[in-house]
């Protein structure tokens, strides 16, 4: 049965749409998994509760947060949610930006898809999830030191008015959905309009001359780490597109597309804007880009020789 | 706009979401967005926006009027530095976009991606080519499947490399013109995927045709030939020698739905 209205678009413009609507309907569950693990810990888990779970020291604080996607394995397009959640929980800013920069590739979804793209070299898998924590944590305790211990995640103007607690639904699962539609519409503009600008980078931005670069073990780094942040590929499935380009490029760049693509990228930039102050941005910007960078080629040279 | 207003708003803009997703499945078409593998989770989805939709409808209507005036209050006098108006604005706005991909996922009909979206890259770079090492097979396994599509061919080179060559095979896919290749040569083109289209790989085999080929490039084509090799620019590409080339309509599920 055929019930499209049979709208045609032409080459190009077909191809925006169809990446368009496709990034979208691809986020779509991992948003709403994210909504409602946010919901679920508005309902029950209070401030009290999560201050008594959570260690006092910052660098233990960086470090759980770093692994807490093996408890929550929430994927970029979820990640935010429920770390904003966490925020207004009382988790402080710098733990929730490294719970946001590692969960994405530190969790065993993506390391186990990363292993599957790469037939089983698990040294690949070690590689990504090691440069991927380092930035997490070397951001966090940053952070912790550089930004005010007052400094909360931004929760943003409620697209629907809040209510008051005594007119909250008694019943939990009213009282569960609402909350997620309400977080959903505050993050489903940016989630929209960040797939609108990766699908027309990924439309009209020729790649063609990429390959020139690739044999050269700075250039390869330096040509992957801007595209990967460009392309905004979903990190369980980066790891099948960094494997197509494994006959042109050096190790250190395929490894720099996987990590930096997860950390800066346009999908979920605009996000990351809304939830966190400007200059934790920036940090997180110049860290990620210098020390995934410096990784990548230490991995060259390691791999390939001096 | 009322906090009802603004309630069923939300809960057209859900259940829109729920039925673009019944639509991609009743249509055949969601193939031509996100791999089957995630039919399940999609089709998850869709319930549960639909759920999501019913409830915030079912909540809007029965939203009292003071309660929507003590909302429009706290809204208009938001005290978090975008002001009431910003808020109503940024309001309008999510509806307007969220509503976007709903109208073109609705609308549209969706066609597989074709050579433009290889912006620009060199055809030659992207043909498979047999590995250095798989050379010298003495007896190639038999395949485990016939070889009558894109997908077991595939497959079956990735296991046996140059081993294939002489294996009688039937493709299916784009063709793809390029004054790079030598006469009476052309490129059979399909795109794999993982999740979705945002992530599509070109795959794109040599052929050689039988004899002149008035096709143009992106027609579908069926293939059958034998597998061989040619060696170019110190690499050995996987070659089809055609036997007859068909012209045929683009399946349902275009893409390639596995990592080769």
């Amino acid at each position: 049965m055929t019930i499209s209205l049979g709208v045609s678009l032409p080459g190009r413009l077909n191809e925006l749409a169809v990446v368009f609507v496709s990034i979208v309907l691809q986020s779509l569950p991992f948003v709403l998994l994210g909504v409602f693990a946010s919901a679920l810990v508005q309902r029950y888990v209070s401030a009290e509760r999560l201050a008594r779970w959570l260690p006092r020291g910052r660098l233990s604080l960086v470090l759980l947060a770093s692994g807490f996607g093996f408890v929550a394995p929430v994927c970029d397009c979820g990640v935010i949610p429920l770390a904003r959640r966490l925020g207004a929980k009382g988790l402080p800013i710098y733990a929730a930006t490294t719970f946001i920069l590692a969960a994405p590739v530190v969790n065993p979804v993506v390391l186990t898809s990363t292993a599957v793209a790469f037939q089983g070299d698990w040294t690949i898998v070690a590689l990504r999830m090691a440069m991927s924590l380092s930035v997490a944590i070397t951001v966090g305790l940053l952070a912790s030191k550089l930004m005010p211990e007052a400094l909360m995640l931004s929760v943003p103007a409620p697209v629907r008015p809040s209510r008051s607690p005594d007119a909250r639904s008694s019943c939990a699962l009213a009282n569960i959905v609402e909350h997620a539609v309400t977080e959903y519409f505050d993050i489903a503009l940016f989630i929209v309009l960040g797939a609108l600008f990766t699908a027309v980078t990924q439309t009209f931005v020729a790649r063609g001359d990429l390959a020139a670069l690739g044999g050269s073990r700075i250039g390869s780094v330096a040509t992957l780490m801007p595209v990967a942040t460009l392309l905004s590929i979903c990190s369980e499935a980066d790891a099948f597109v960094a494997r197509a380009f494994a006959a042109t490029f050096t190790t250190g760049a395929l490894l720099a597309f996987m990590t930096i693509g997860q950390i800066v990228d346009l999908r979920n930039g605009l996000l990351l804007f809304r939830t966190l102050p400007a200059r934790l941005v920036a940090l997180i910007v110049i860290v990620a880009y210098g020390l995934i960078f410096v990784e990548s080629l230490a991995v060259n040279r390691v791999l390939l020789g001096p | 706009m009322s906090e009802r207003a603004a309630g069923l708003v939300r809960a057209s803009l859900l259940l829109g979401s729920a039925a673009l997703i019944a639509k991609l499945f009743a249509a055949g078409e969601m193939a031509k967005y996100i791999t089957p593998a995630l039919d399940p989770l999609t089709a998850l989805t869709g319930v549960v926006l639909a759920a999501m939709g019913v409830m915030e409808g079912w909540r809007a209507l029965h939203t009292r009027a003071d309660r929507d005036a003590a909302a429009i209050h706290d809204l208009e006098h938001a005290d978090d530095g975008h002001g009431g108006f910003e808020a109503t604005l940024e309001r309008g706005l999510t509806y307007a976009v969220v509503l976007l991909p709903i109208v073109l996922g609705l609308a549209l009909a969706p066609r597989a991606m074709g050579t433009s979206a290889l912006a620009g890259e060199r055809v030659t770079r992207l043909l498979l080519t047999f590995a250095p090492a798989s050379s010298g097979v003495p007896r190639p396994p038999k395949p485990d499947e016939s070889l009558d599509d894109t997908g077991p061919v595939l497959a079956y080179l990735r296991r046996v490399g140059d081993g294939s060559v002489g294996q009688p095979v039937r493709v299916t896919g784009m063709v793809m013109r390029s004054d790079t290749l030598e006469v009476g040569e052309f490129v059979v083109l399909r795109y794999a995927i993982v999740h979705c289209v945002a992530d599509a790989r070109p795959v794109a085999l040599l052929v050689v045709a039988p004899a002149s080929l008035n096709i143009q490039s992106d027609q579908w084509v069926q293939i059958d030939g034998e597998l061989s090799s040619r060696a170019r620019e110190g690499a050995r590409l996987v070659t089809i020698v055609a036997r007859r080339i068909t012209p045929v309509a683009e399946p349902n599920n275009p893409y390639l739905f596995a990592a080769y």
